[in-house]
């Protein structure tokens, strides 16, 4: 999946480490180079959305609660594009 | 939100159906010009028809790209499709998983899809043409062979290409509804990046 924007990117982070995962997988996951992949966990870390935990000593990465306050708003906003916008009908 | 995505899915099968008859018919015609050409060269001195058969083969070119473009878009259409109704993953079963997956199909998609509607549109010039080409000489000269063959040639030759003319207006309308939703998508853009900044 190409040509998405950086919320996007956050989103599909975000949701996907609601079961903690390694960075390996995120980055497997939501098609990411490391370097890109590393901005984004990074920047999500240093909001606090994103937390690391170690688990049979590996570092995985977890959602954390605090994650809900970019989550809530962004799946509301993109559901809204749906319901009011017409729909495309053959 | 799967409705829409099964219309476009529709959308791009007629787009493949029609590039493949497009294709096929240009071929036969191209070749049959060409034949037709080649053996009136000794009594005419010269390639009477070779520029239909130009014509023919380059529409055979453009249907060939139609068909690739089509088939393209149609397999990353698929696979959305095939993620969120069968996908392994709750979040890949969520409607918004699918909106976001479908926003960056379209924005990557975009201009291979007014390319498809511009192809698909003077393909259908063209097989109009074909057809009005094929209609005049049994109006002109009269039928010669089988009346039942000219017929369905020259209606598959109108009938495809006025298909090839509605299909543009179709995607017409899907980009209406797409470009609508980017626009919208770029206002969202701006509040969800004032709560990343924690100022909402």
């Amino acid at each position: 999946m190409k040509l998405r924007i950086q919320y996007e990117i956050f989103w599909e982070i975000l949701g996907y480490c609601r079961g903690a995962k390694s960075f390996t997988h995120v980055i497997n996951r939501c098609d990411l180079n490391s370097k890109i992949g590393q901005e984004h966990v990074d920047f999500l870390l240093g909001r606090g959305y994103l937390t690391k935990i170690q688990s049979e000593g590996k570092t995985l990465l977890q959602t954390t609660e605090r994650a809900s306050e970019f989550l809530v708003p962004f799946e509301r906003m993109y559901l809204e594009l749906f319901e009011n916008s017409p729909e495309f009908k053959l | 939100m799967g409705r829409e995505l099964g219309s476009f899915y529709a959308l791009l099968v007629i787009n493949i159906a029609a590039g493949a008859v497009a294709m096929g018919l240009s071929m036969s015609y191209g070749v049959q010009y060409i034949l037709a050409a080649v053996k009136a060269l000794p009594a005419i001195g010269w390639l009477d028809g070779l520029p239909l058969a130009v014509i023919a083969f380059a529409v055979f070119g453009i249907a060939i790209g139609w068909l690739i473009s089509s088939a393209e878009v149609f397999s990353e259409a698929q696979e959305i499709r095939d993620e969120f109704e069968k996908g392994g993953n709750v979040e890949d079963q969520s409607p918004t998983s699918m909106i976001v997956k479908t926003m960056a199909l379209y924005r990557e998609k975009k201009s291979t899809i007014g390319r498809m509607a511009l192809v698909s549109r003077l393909a259908g010039i063209l097989l109009i043409l074909a057809g009005a080409y094929s209609l005049a000489g049994p109006v002109i000269y009269g039928m010669s062979g089988e009346p039942w063959m000219i017929v369905a040639a020259i209606a598959m030759n109108l009938g495809i290409g006025a298909l090839a003319l509605y299909i543009p207006h179709i995607f017409s309308n899907f980009s209406k509804a797409w470009d609508l939703r980017l626009a919208k998508g770029e206002e969202a853009e701006v509040a969800l990046r004032r709560v990343l900044e924690g100022k909402s």
